[in-house]
C-alpha cells in the first residue's frame, strides 16, 4: 500500500516536474511578463507560494525538533517534506527572477544588510538542517539535543526574517503592521499540518492549527482595518482580484479545513485538510502582497490591477509537483535502507 | 557636490513636457517611464481644481532601494544619485517594492515595437535591446550622461514654464538651496517615506 502510493507520488510528480520545467523555459524565452506580474504588482503566485513552501520547510523541521526534544524519535517524513519544501521554495524563486543563474549572483554578490540575503542564508541553514536529520535518521544515528533545539530555533528565526522582509518597506505601508506574526502563524500552521499528515499528537495539532488559522484571520482583518486611516476604502482591500483571494483564503483555507477537523477523523479528510490550509495560505500570502501593492505611498497614473495568468498557475503547480518528486524520492530511499 | 531639483508646483502647467523629454533622452521602451504626472482632484463642486504633482526618482539621501538591494547593483554615487548596476541586478524586484515613489520599473521582456505591424527593426529599438535587458529593474539617473557634459538632466532643460530647478544641494548659495530656503520647499510625503528624498516640491 505505502510503495504503491510512493509510485504514484514519483509519476505524479514527475509528470508535474517537467510541465514546471516547461513553463520555466518557455518563461526565460517569453519574459516574465507572462506571467501577469505589472510594474505596480510585481510580485505575485510565485512568491506567494514561496512564502509557504518556506513555512511548510520550517514548518516541519519545527515538529521534528519539538518532537526529538519531547523524546521522541527522529521521523524521516518530517526531514523529507523540509527538504522538498525547501527545494521548492528555491524554486520558485528562481523561476520569479527569471533564470537560477540569478542565484548565484546573490551567492557571490552578497550585501548582507539585505534582509532578502539573510533571509536567503537562513533557508539555505534550513535545508541543510533538514538534510542533516534526513542523513542522520536513515543511517540511524541518535540526533543530539542540541542539534534539535536547532531544529526549533532556526525555522523561527526564518520566519521572523521573511516577515521583515515585508514589514520594514516604506513604499508600501500595509506590510509594516502584523506582516511578521503572519508569517509565523503561517509556519505554525504548516507545522500543525505536517504533524497531522504524519500521526504525531494529531488532537492537540488539530487544536492548535484552529486556534492559530483564526488569529491569523484577525491579524489580516486588523492589517486591512488598521490601515483605512491611510486613504484606502474597504474595497481596496475587499473587491475584485483581491477580494476573491481572501474569500478563497478564508473559506476554503480556514472555514471549511476547521470544519473537516472537527467533523471527522478520517485519514483522508485530515490529510485534504491540511492540504486546503495550505492553498488557503497561498491565497491569504497573495492577499497580503496584493494589499500592500494597492496601497503605496504615491500612486502612479501607470498603475493596473494584478492578475494571475495560466502559465504562472501551471507554473506554480509543476514546480510544487518537483517538491512531491523529492518527498518521493526521499522516502523511496529511505525504505530501501530499512 | 550634493545634485538635488526643486520642481515649483506653482510654475508647472502638467504639459507633459517632461515625460516626453525623458522618454525622448533616455530611449525607454514601451510601458517603462521614469518621469510621471500625478493629478489629483480637490475642493467640491463648484470649488474644484486639479493639481498636477510631478514624480520622478527623488534620489533620496537614505534610499531604501539601494538599502535593501541584495547584490549591490543600486548603489548610490557620492553626488547622491543612485544607479543601477545591470551585471548585478538579479531581478528580484525587492527595490521597486521599497521605493516609495514607484520610481523604478522593471524590464519584464525584451523592449516591446511601438509598431508592431512594421516588420523593420528601427535604429532607436535596437538601442532600446542593447540598453534595456529583460529581467533588470531601471531608473532616472539624473540623466547623468547629460551632467558629464555640463547639461542639466532632459526634464529639466525641457520643461517650457521653467518650474524645475537642478543644482547642488550642498552649495548654500546655489540658486536650487535659495528657493528651497525661501519657499519652503519639502520632499513629497517625505515623513511618511523617511527617505530623504532630495528633490523638492515648492508649494502652490
Amino acid at each position: 500500500m505505502e510503495r504503491n502510493k510512493n509510485k504514484v507520488m514519483l509519476i505524479a510528480g514527475a509528470v508535474l516536474a517537467v510541465v514546471g520545467v516547461v513553463v520555466w523555459a518557455y518563461q526565460i524565452i517569453a519574459g516574465l511578463g507572462v506571467t501577469g506580474i505589472t510594474q505596480n504588482y510585481i510580485w505575485g503566485l510565485y512568491i506567494a507560494t514561496f512564502y509557504v513552501a518556506a513555512a511548510a520547510g520550517a514548518g516541519c523541521l519545527l515538529v521534528a525538533g519539538i518532537k526529538l526534544l519531547a523524546g521522541g524519535a527522529a521521523d524521516k517524513r518530517l526531514f523529507a517534506g523540509s527538504i522538498s519544501a525547501h527545494i521548492v521554495a528555491g524554486l520558485l524563486i528562481g523561476i520569479d527572477t527569471g533564470t537560477i543563474t540569478n542565484i548565484f549572483s546573490l551567492v557571490l554578490n552578497p550585501k548582507f544588510s539585505s534582509s532578502i540575503v539573510q533571509d536567503f542564508w537562513c533557508l539555505v541553514l534550513g535545508f541543510a538542517l533538514a538534510i542533516t536529520g534526513y542523513v542522520m535518521t536513515r543511517k540511524d544515528k541518535n540526533i543530539p539535543k542540541a542539534l534539535a533545539v536547532v531544529f526549533v530555533a532556526a525555522p523561527a528565526l526564518l520566519m521572523i526574517i521573511e516577515g521583515s522582509m515585508l514589514s520594514a518597506m516604506p513604499g508600501h505601508p500595509f506590510w509594516g503592521t502584523g506582516t511578521i506574526a503572519s508569517f509565523v502563524f503561517a509556519m505554525l500552521c504548516m507545522a500543525c499540518c505536517a504533524a497531522l499528515v504524519a500521526e504525531i499528537k494529531e488532537g492537540l495539532a488539530k487544536w492548535i492549527l484552529i486556534a492559530v488559522m483564526l488569529l491569523e484571520v484577525l491579524i489580516s482583518a486588523f492589517d486591512a482595518f488598521g490601515n483605512l486611516a491611510l486613504g484606502l476604502s474597504m474595497s481596496a482591500y475587499f473587491a475584485g482580484e483581491m477580494g476573491v483571494a481572501f474569500a478563497l483564503y478564508v473559506v476554503v483555507g480556514v472555514v471549511l479545513p476547521a470544519a473537516m477537523l472537527v467533523a471527522s477523523n478520517n485519514r483522508l479528510v485530515t490529510v485534504s485538510a491540511a492540504v486546503l490550509v495550505a492553498l488557503g495560505l497561498v491565497a491569504n500570502k497573495l492577499w497580503m502582497l496584493n494589499a500592500g501593492f494597492a496601497n503605496p505611498v504615491v500612486t502612479l497614473p501607470t498603475y493596473s490591477d494584478p492578475g494571475i495568468t495560466l502559465i504562472e498557475l501551471v507554473g506554480t503547480i509543476g514546480l510544487v509537483g518537483a517538491g512531491l518528486l523529492i518527498y518521493a524520492l526521499c522516502m523511496k530511499e529511505g525504505k530501501d535502507s530499512q | 557636490m550634493r545634485y538635488g531639483m526643486a520642481i515649483d508646483l506653482q510654475k508647472c502647467i502638467g504639459c507633459g513636457a517632461c515625460i516626453v523629454a525623458c522618454k525622448s533622452h533616455n530611449n525607454t521602451p514601451k510601458g517603462i517611464g521614469w518621469s510621471h504626472l500625478v493629478f489629483e482632484e480637490e475642493g467640491t463642486y463648484p470649488n474644484v481644481s486639479i493639481d498636477v504633482t510631478p514624480v520622478l526618482c527623488m534620489q533620496c539621501a537614505n534610499p531604501a532601494c539601494v538599502n535593501v538591494c541584495p547584490t549591490g547593483a543600486s548603489w548610490q554615487s557620492e553626488d547622491g544619485i543612485v544607479h543601477v548596476d545591470e551585471s548585478r541586478c538579479i531581478g528580484c524586484r525587492y527595490c521597486i517594492a521599497a521605493c516609495p515613489y514607484g520610481a523604478r520599473q522593471f524590464m519584464e521582456g525584451k523592449p516591446e515595437s511601438y509598431y508592431p505591424t512594421k516588420g523593420d527593426k528601427f535604429a532607436f529599438m535596437t538601442a532600446q535591446e542593447q540598453n534595456f535587458k529583460p529581467g533588470i529593474v531601471t531608473k532616472c539617473d539624473f540623466c547623468t550622461a547629460r551632467l558629464e557634459e555640463g547639461k542639466e538632466p532632459a526634464c529639466v532643460a525641457t520643461c517650457p514654464a521653467q518650474a524645475r530647478i537642478f543644482g547642488d544641494l550642498s552649495d548654500s548659495s546655489s540658486k536650487i538651496s535659495f528657493e528651497i530656503g525661501k519657499r519652503s520647499g519639502k520632499g513629497l510625503k517625505a515623513d511618511q517615506a523617511g527617505t530623504e528624498p532630495q528633490v523638492f516640491y515648492l508649494p502652490r
